[in-house]
């Protein structure tokens, strides 16, 4: 091969190989800001598997967040007050502080949720404490 | 094996070479036996590597820790401009540059920049096997490699976006060299290990460590040989040492600077707990270290004979091991005088532990193999070694970033977090650390940190800034996770923790802001230090 050729190649390759060089950063207020390669940040959505275990169990279901500050992840399985109810809290100890304090007198602990059974039928709230507990250690 | 008759009309080399450990004939299939040796050699170092990958990229994309984010920061920044900013860090630049070549190339994701430590640390287990069969034969370079292959310092240090593995690649090179060059007196080794030396030096401080401990042992290793080693030793030595210090020479005058000016304030100095670190860092915990010392003290029990004790092969074994003790000793007793005390440090003297046990068990009869074969049962577990979570500024920069505009403040509780919330952050942010605002987010400045930290009351810095922001601008205020004791105790962190809350308070109690959100709202827990961030806007 003439080294004019070499040559080209190396800059096809060259042209190739940086154009999986770094991105821009996208600015702040940008919308869709997930959708960019150089955004690096990402949600770590704990509701997860449990929404692929409720689907599973073909249960009704939304996610929404829990209203205030705290914009906390949140699931209700079936109607508003009537199915049960899946909080999640950043970590375990404060679901179990909660509880501990007298402040969640109405909810399950299982890990990092607090689960609020309401009028749920037994079998339906079975299942959801099984999802509930996935990933829970001890 | 060979005579001693014989013996004495062979080389150095040869003589050593001659008693190696001859091959075990394991209960293979025919198909896998009637393969030539090289096939079944390259094989064994196929299924090692692909083994060694598995267990080692489960966590490849894992967001990073505060370390990595400087790496990548300072590696962003134009060629020219990074030996400058590392006068500030206080890391000499090889692996900053490599990186930068490397993230032109492939970007500056997580697991983009973590293949690098990859490919170094898969690079062991080939060139592993290739030391323990120049210095011990096959057996011991199998084993060697399948020790590189499955080392918990490597498999941790493979996956960070840190010179660890890069370190331990030319700490393996350093070791070949030297036992080659100073123990079978080959003058190509010896200038390998020089230029490794010099390699290591542009790559770790604790490369000084290796040298001079490398030094210390060439020093016992003539006093206790004969004229066949003695002869141009010195000369030797003084060649490789004198080449490694020429090539360093121009990076001498950041590294005096650095010195001077850049200490490691978050490092405590060490007690007696090295064995320890050993057991857990760099063979994987105490039962795997307690099989594998077994098994490699069963090999060397022949040489407390005294027939064996001034053998070429007992020569090797101490020398291994005075390059890993004197090594550990200069690091300890200079980190009494300044702390640069840290498990991950171990990375040069990681292949020379690995290779002293890999010998010693290549000796041990069948007793090797079983030990190697126990061991390597509890090692390749992909979960016990990689850090499942490093932090949680991924997920912070990711609920808090669709909030922020462009202008709002990010002020960041450690300052040596500043570049991690900015890699995880949007553009367009301005950023201030409890020292004070921020030029660059991308590195951070080491110079005199602990003075300039104690310098900047709270009280003085936080209240202009918070008065500059205009109505309906944004704050947001990030800081450690300080829940643990371990790691706050050292001046520079137990001033974070305590001016962390303080910057909490002032900014908490300053009537002009609002709280408005807070994160993460899922934490995982963190190997390294984790945060919380609350964003404020200004009414």
């Amino acid at each position: 091969m003439s080294l004019a050729k070499v040559a080209v190649v190396c800059g096809l390759m060259a042209l190739l190989i940086s154009a999986c060089g770094i991105q821009t950063k996208p600015e702040a207020g940008t919308i869709h800001l997930s959708h960019y390669a150089g955004f690096h940040g990402r949600v770590d959505d704990p509701r997860k598997p449990q929404v692929s275990c409720l689907k599973g169990d073909k249960l009704p279901f939304r996610e929404y967040y829990a209203d205030g500050i705290q914009h906390l992840p949140a699931i209700q399985v079936g109607a508003r007050a009537v199915g049960p109810t899946m909080i999640f809290y950043p970590t375990d100890g404060i679901a179990q502080g909660l509880q501990i304090m007298g402040q969640e007198t109405g909810a399950e602990v299982i890990g990092a949720l607090l689960v609020y059974p309401n009028q749920a039928r037994r079998s339906e709230l079975t299942k959801v404490e099984a999802c509930a507990a996935i990933g829970v250690k001890g | 094996m060979a005579t001693t008759a014989s013996n004495d009309k062979l080389s150095i080399p040869e003589a050593i070479e001659s008693a190696f450990i001859p091959d075990v004939d394991f209960p293979l299939p025919k198909r896998i036996k009637a393969m030539p040796a090289w096939a079944r050699v390259t094989l064994i170092l196929f299924i090692l590597v692909v083994a060694s990958l598995i267990i080692r990229t489960r966590s490849v994309g894992q967001q990073y820790w505060m370390d990595e984010a400087i790496t990548v920061g300072i590696s962003s920044h134009h060629l020219s401009a990074i030996p400058g900013i590392m006068r500030q860090d206080g890391s000499p630049p090889l692996f900053y540059l490599l990186l930068h070549f490397w993230m032109l190339m492939v970007g500056n994701g997580m697991a983009a920049t973590h293949w690098l430590s990859e490919i170094f640390a898969v690079v062991t287990v080939p060139i592993g096997y290739w030391g323990g069969l120049k210095i011990a034969g096959k057996r011991a370079g199998l084993m060697t490699a399948a020790l590189m292959a499955s080392s918990a310092f490597l498999d941790y240090y493979s996956q960070e976006t840190r010179m660890y593995a890069l370190m331990s690649l030319l700490g393996l090179f350093g070791t070949i060299g030297f036992v080659r060059g100073f123990v079978f007196r080959e003058r190509r080794y010896v200038i390998m290990f020089s230029l490794s030396e010099a390699a290591m030096l542009y790559t770790h401080n604790w490369a000084i460590f290796f040298g001079v401990g490398s030094a210390l042992s060439l020093a016992v290793l003539y006093r206790i040989s004969g004229d066949e080693i003695r002869q141009n030793l010195i000369r030797d030595a003084i060649y490789a040492y004198v080449g490694a210090a020429i090539l360093f020479v121009p990076w001498l005058p950041n590294f005096i600077f650095q010195s001077l000016h850049t200490a490691a304030p978050w490092n405590t100095s060490p007690r007696f707990g090295a064995p320890v670190q050993i057991a857990q860092s760099v063979y994987g915990g105490a039962t795997v270290a307690a099989i594998l010392v077994i098994g490699a003290a069963v090999g060397y029990a022949g040489f407390f004979r005294k027939a064996e004790r001034a053998s070429g092969k007992a020569k090797i074994a101490l020398v291994l091991f005075m390059l890993v003790f004197f090594t550990l000793l200069l690091g300890w007793i200079a980190s009494q005088i300044t702390p640069a005390w840290n498990p991950r440090y171990f990375a040069p003297i990681v292949p020379a532990i690995m290779m002293f046990t890999a010998i010693g068990m290549s000796r041990a009869g069948v007793v090797g193999p079983l030990t190697l074969a126990v061991a390597l049962i509890f090692l390749a577990r992909p979960d016990t070694y990689a850090p499942q979570h490093k932090s949680d500024m991924q997920d912070i920069g990711g609920e808090m970033a669709p909030l922020l505009h462009p202008g709002d403040l990010v002020i960041v509780g450690q300052p040596e977090q500043t570049p991690l919330a900015y890699y995880y952050l949007p553009a367009g942010l301005r950023f201030s650390s409890t020292i004070g605002p921020v030029k660059d987010p991308s590195y951070v400045n080491w110079i005199n940190a602990l003075s300039r930290y104690r310098a900047a009351t709270p009280s003085k810095v936080v209240p202009p800034m918070l008065n500059e922001l205009k109505k309906g601008q944004q704050v947001l205020y990030i800081r450690p996770l300080t829940e643990g004791v371990q790691g706050w105790d050292a001046p520079w962190t137990s001033e974070i923790r305590t001016r962390s809350a303080d910057w909490g308070r002032i900014i908490g109690e300053d009537k002009q802001l609002t709280q408005e959100a807070t994160a993460p709202h899922n934490y995982r827990g963190a190997c390294c230090v984790a945060d919380s961030a609350i964003l404020y806007v200004k009414k």
